[in-house]
């Protein structure tokens, strides 16, 4: 594949509480970010289960990115923090799977932080293009 | 009497109050003078002292109340006459002039280009933000356009751009603008009245000396949250009136600067704090100081939010005088007095003060109207002061939030709660005779293995849509995927007309939605799902416009590309969707109060007046024994009233020794001297007044209903600022100095707040949730209970049963208290546990539909 021409592909798990409405609220705003990140809302980004990540990887996704509410706003307590936790393990399953740390992504973004989820999925998708498709892309 | 209830006000206090009384079972009228809700918070940034974005907690809130039918909202109106009638108020307001016909408007913001009047400065951002002359009034709902009549030039003079015919209305698809827009009148007849009215910056005199409106890069509080906010003008990039980013930033705590007195509420001295914190949080590097009398900081947790922020960098200084001049290039140079008499002079870049809040402008003509007393600083007078901080001069008119006085929003989400059951205990005998429950829906049949015939409609959204992505072209590609029987494009989805037409022709068992969001869309989106006879479960909502369309208009290739997929993984979703109906479990309608504290007497009498059994369990001989003076003094009139109507039944010298069960559904064993009783409750209140370590054995239930204490022995609740009463164990609230070290008076105030808590677990005998909860696979949990401590709901419990004679382990959800939030399932090794459509082939399909190339 030409790298020139590499479009990297993202999946972003938003909770439905404060990122997803953030993904909302770039919209609203108009800001412009590329194509590349498809947002899929989940309750919590303690709702993401590791595997899902790595399926995503496996199956071809360049990058994964989980976006939850900032620690103390998660909808249900800790969740954020819990999702903190399984990025470790996740961390650790990418380099087994011979996997770049930045395909996998945690960030917490509010429901009023449009700009910052547009910066985020730019820097992703820009970080992602550098590194190049990923090997289990078909 | 009527039993329903006016209130006045739209502030997170209004909003509040109105949410407590419809789950008590009475209809409420929000009245909102400005068009949209949310009051002061909606302008918010983040938030003391618990730092959260004011968004992402207020707006799940007001969506609540919109949805709901037992709410009706009636934005920029005015009160006109409250009358007198046989116990109850007639009310009549006055619907002002939006030149649009809210009913019609659909949001599509087709009319905002085409208007030629812009740069219009919007009040809710304070003027920073412009707009056109036909716009929204701010993010929030109800999100209806309205004109500006002082900006549009056909409504001055007749002529709208080069012509004499206004553009918007030719713009403007469902003709919902009406230029010969007459004020409307509304009456209505209630049971009570809750003045919400709020306070706001009082920017005179004061702020006038510290240079406000004279020099340059001086803000109020509330408009340097505008430049916070990622809803602000700046998109929440500070800026100065040149455009630059100031380094370095000063507050001034007005009020302690006038003549030295000090604020009497710590919520100036916290709100600055919080703003600087913001601050740093966006700019690591900048110098941020607050000067002040001194740190004000009393409320449980202030402290700790001020230290911290003192340790990230935030410096603060204590002056006695300050005065104020332009320095150079627009800087501002503040010279403050110490106490020690030295002084010093520092330079900022941006100045903001913080003003003292003070009723609203025309709040003495909406008391005038209510026909309640004012007290010299215009505060609605409280004829029996401290002892019902809530009561105005005029009997079944309350008070809350900071119409009552400057506080912060637990303090106003605490006083919303205790006015709510105020109201409500008025209204005992009335309550639940003007509410309706939602209709049922007659739904077609559907069940989980049918073939999915998918009906999918495309949203063109006026030209939010349609104007950068080819519909018809999508819904043809729509039509090519499986399992979809029929696309097609309808101009407003949110009328309903097409899901409701396309859905009750029963030919249909899914339906996808490419429109706008579903946080802001999805309840509406449902009821027309359900109108039309498809359970709401089955409905998929891709959010083509916020997502897709509004994000990608720049590249068109790509956003039809994207739309695509969007639209694949919305089916790929979909398909694989179960109809559930709501879970529905019994209530006791019944109350234990544990603790013979102030708080704890309030909250007993307080039910026992809004009509519910409740059992108070005290380890005195006599309610209010134990009590000091002032509580005594306090406590009285609370005395009096307990059990007067014999619902409030007391257990002295006894304690709660076993308890068990869940929200709805306690079971309690209390240690009276005559021996062991058990009692059945709904909900249950820790009021026990004394810190850990005064108190021996006072505790037994709190390791049952999972409750923790802070290094100071208060109990640990629900996070928030809108959750001060919750416990994480829902059903079970505290009140009084089990939560923070509060006055008598105050303590009496929450204590009839977490009576007003356990009232919407209590007034209806089955409770009603969403379905949309875990569910344990027992073939594959093989009970390793790694799910059991991840759950916030503690919903889980480990269980053993007995399968072809050996012991099985596996785990049960309590579906009452599950909150399906998926900790469970993304915790599990072995797949045992789902989130009920959620589930992982459902996320596996949305991945591969992403994956596949359109
Ligand atoms: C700059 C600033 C920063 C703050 N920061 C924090 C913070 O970080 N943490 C915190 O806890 N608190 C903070 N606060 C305080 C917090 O904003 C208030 O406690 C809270 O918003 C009060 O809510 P309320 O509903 O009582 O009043 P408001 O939010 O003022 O709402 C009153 C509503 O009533 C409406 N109204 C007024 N008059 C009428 C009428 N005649 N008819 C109909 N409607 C009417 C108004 O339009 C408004 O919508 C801050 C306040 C300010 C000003
Ligand atoms: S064009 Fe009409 S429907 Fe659309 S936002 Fe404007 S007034 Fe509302
Ligand atoms: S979904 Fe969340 S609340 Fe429900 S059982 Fe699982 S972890 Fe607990
Ligand atoms: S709800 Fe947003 S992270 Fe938990």
């Amino acid at each position: 594949m030409d790298d020139q021409q590499f479009e990297p592909v993202v999946v972003s798990f938003c909770c439905n509480w404060c990122s997803y409405a953030g993904a909302d609220a770039a919209g609203t705003a108009k800001m412009q970010y590329p194509c590349n990140v498809h947002i899929i809302r989940v309750m919590c980004s303690s709702m993401v289960h590791p595997n899902m990540v790595v399926d995503a990887l496996n199956n071809g996704a360049d990058g994964v990115l989980i976006c939850g509410c900032h620690p103390g706003d998660c909808h249900y307590q800790d969740g954020n923090l819990r999702a903190e936790k399984r990025a470790e393990a996740i961390e650790l399953m990418l380099e087994d799977f011979g996997l770049e740390p930045e395909r996998f992504r945690l960030e917490w973004i509010s429901a009023s932080e449009g700009p910052r989820f547009a910066q985020v999925a730019k820097e992703m998708v820009e970080t992602l293009r550098d590194l190049g498709p990923s090997p289990y892309r078909s | 009497m009527k039993g329903s209830v006016l209130v006045v006000g739209s502030g997170i206090s209004g909003m509040r109050a109105a949410a407590e009384l419809v789950q008590h079972g009475i209809k409420v009228h929000l009245l909102e003078e400005r068009p949209t809700i949310g009051g002061t918070m909606a302008q918010l940034d983040k938030m003391y002292p618990t730092n959260e974005c004011a968004t992402c907690t207020q707006l799940p809130k007001m969506l609540e109340l919109t949805s709901n039918q037992n709410v009706n909202i009636i934005a920029f109106a005015e009160l006109k006459e409250l009358g007198q009638t046989d116990g109850g108020f007639s009310v009549c307001i006055e619907k002002k002039v939006r030149y649009v016909d809210p009913l019609k408007c659909n949001a599509c913001t087709e009319c905002f280009p085409v208007c030629p009047v812009g740069g219009v400065p919007m009040d809710f951002d304070l003027g920073r933000g412009k707009s056109k002359a036909i716009r929204f009034w701010s993010p929030f709902p109800p999100r209806k356009a309205l004109i500006d009549p002082e900006a549009c030039t056909y409504i001055k003079q007749g002529v709208c751009g080069e012509g004499s015919e206004p553009l918007c209305q030719k713009a403007c698809e469902p003709g919902a603008i009406d230029f010969a827009q007459k004020p409307t009148e509304v009456r209505l007849e209630v049971g009570a009245v809750l003045v919400a009215s709020g306070a706001e910056e009082q920017r005179g005199e004061l702020a006038e000396r510290l240079g406000h409106g004279e020099l340059e890069n001086v803000l109020t509080s509330l408009e340097y949250e505008r430049l916070l906010s990622g809803l602000g003008p700046t998109a929440g990039v500070v800026k100065r009136d040149d455009g630059s980013a100031p380094r370095r930033v000063a507050w001034i705590v007005c009020e302690d600067f006038d003549k030295q007195k000090r604020a009497a509420s710590p919520l100036c001295f916290m709100a600055a704090t919080s703003e600087a914190l913001g601050t740093l949080e966006r700019d690591a590097e900048a110098e941020v100081t607050v000067i002040s009398g001194g740190p004000k900081t009393e409320g449980r947790g202030y402290e700790a939010f001020r230290a911290d922020a003192e340790q990230r960098g935030v410096r603060f200084l204590n002056a006695s005088s300050v005065a104020v001049r332009q320095g150079e290039g627009g800087g501002v140079v503040i010279s403050c007095s110490a106490a020690s008499g030295q002084d010093s002079e520092l330079e900022a870049d941006m100045l903001v003060l913080s003003c003292p809040l003070r009723p609203p402008a025309g709040f003495d003509r909406l008391a005038e109207r209510l026909g309640i007393g004012l007290d010299e600083q215009g505060y609605p007078r409280k004829p029996q002061g401290d002892l019902h901080p809530l009561h105005t001069t005029r009997e079944g008119i309350f008070l809350c939030g900071t119409a009552e006085g400057p506080k912060g929003i637990r303090e106003a989400v605490i006083q919303a709660c205790a006015a709510a059951a105020g109201a409500t205990a008025r209204l005992a005998d009335v309550r639940g005779t003007e509410v309706t429950p939602p209709p049922a829906p007659k739904l077609h049949d559907v069940r989980p293995g049918d073939e999915p015939k998918i009906a999918v409609v495309i949203c063109r959204c006026g030209a939010n849509i349609a104007g950068v992505l080819d519909v018809g072209e999508l819904r043809d590609y729509v039509t090519s995927l499986p399992g979809v029987a029929r696309a097609e494009v309808t101009p407003f989805g949110c009328d309903g007309v097409a899901i409701k037409d396309l859905i009750s022709t029963g030919e249909y068992n899914r339906l996808v939605l490419g429109a706008c969001s579903p946080r802001t869309h999805e309840s509406l989106f449902q009821q027309y799902s359900e109108a039309g006879g498809l359970n709401r479960h089955l409905l998929e909502i891709v959010n083509l416009r916020n997502q897709c369309a509004w994000v990608h208009a720049s590249d068109r290739e790509g956003l039809a590309s994207k739309a695509r997929t969007l639209m694949r993984m919305g089916v790929a979703r979909v398909a694989l969707s179960e109809p559930f109906e709501p879970i529905r479990f019994p209530v006791t309608q019944s109350c234990l109060v544990v603790g013979g504290s102030p708080a704890g007497l309030a909250c007993a009498a307080r039910l026992g007046e809004m009509g519910f059994e409740t059992h108070l369990v005290i380890a005195e001989a006599d309610p209010g024994a134990a009590l000091e003076a002032e509580a005594k003094a306090v406590t009285e009139p609370t005395l009096s009233s307990l059990g007067s109507n014999g619902k409030v039944k007391v257990y002295p010298q006894a304690r709660v020794g076993r308890l068990e069960g869940y929200v709805g559904n306690y079971k309690a064993e209390v240690l009276t001297p005559e021996g062991p009783k058990e009692l059945l409750a709904g909900a249950v209140v820790v009021a026990t007044g004394e810190k850990m370590g005064q108190t021996g054995e006072q505790g037994d239930f709190e390791q049952a209903l999972y409750l923790t204490r802070d290094d100071d022995a208060f109990f640990v609740g629900a996070l928030g600022n809108l959750n001060p009463l919750d416990f994480n164990t829902d059903g079970v609230f505290m009140c009084g100095s089990a939560r923070e070290d509060y006055s008598a008076a105050w303590s009496l105030v929450s204590g009839e707040a977490a009576a007003s808590r356990v009232a919407t677990v209590i007034a209806q005998s089955q409770a009603e949730k969403d379905p949309l909860v875990s569910q344990i696979i027992d073939e594959n949990c093989d009970g390793c209970a790694y799910c059991i401590e991840p759950c916030p709901a503690h919903a889980i419990t480990l269980i053993e049963y007995m399968k072809k004679g050996d012991i099985k382990k596996t785990v049960q959800v309590n579906e009452a208290l599950c909150k399906g939030c998926g900790s469970c399932m993304a915790t599990c090794p072995k797949q045992g546990a789902y989130v009920r459509n959620f589930k992982p082939e459902q996320f596996a399909a949305m991945v591969r539909a992403v994956l596949e190339v359109a």
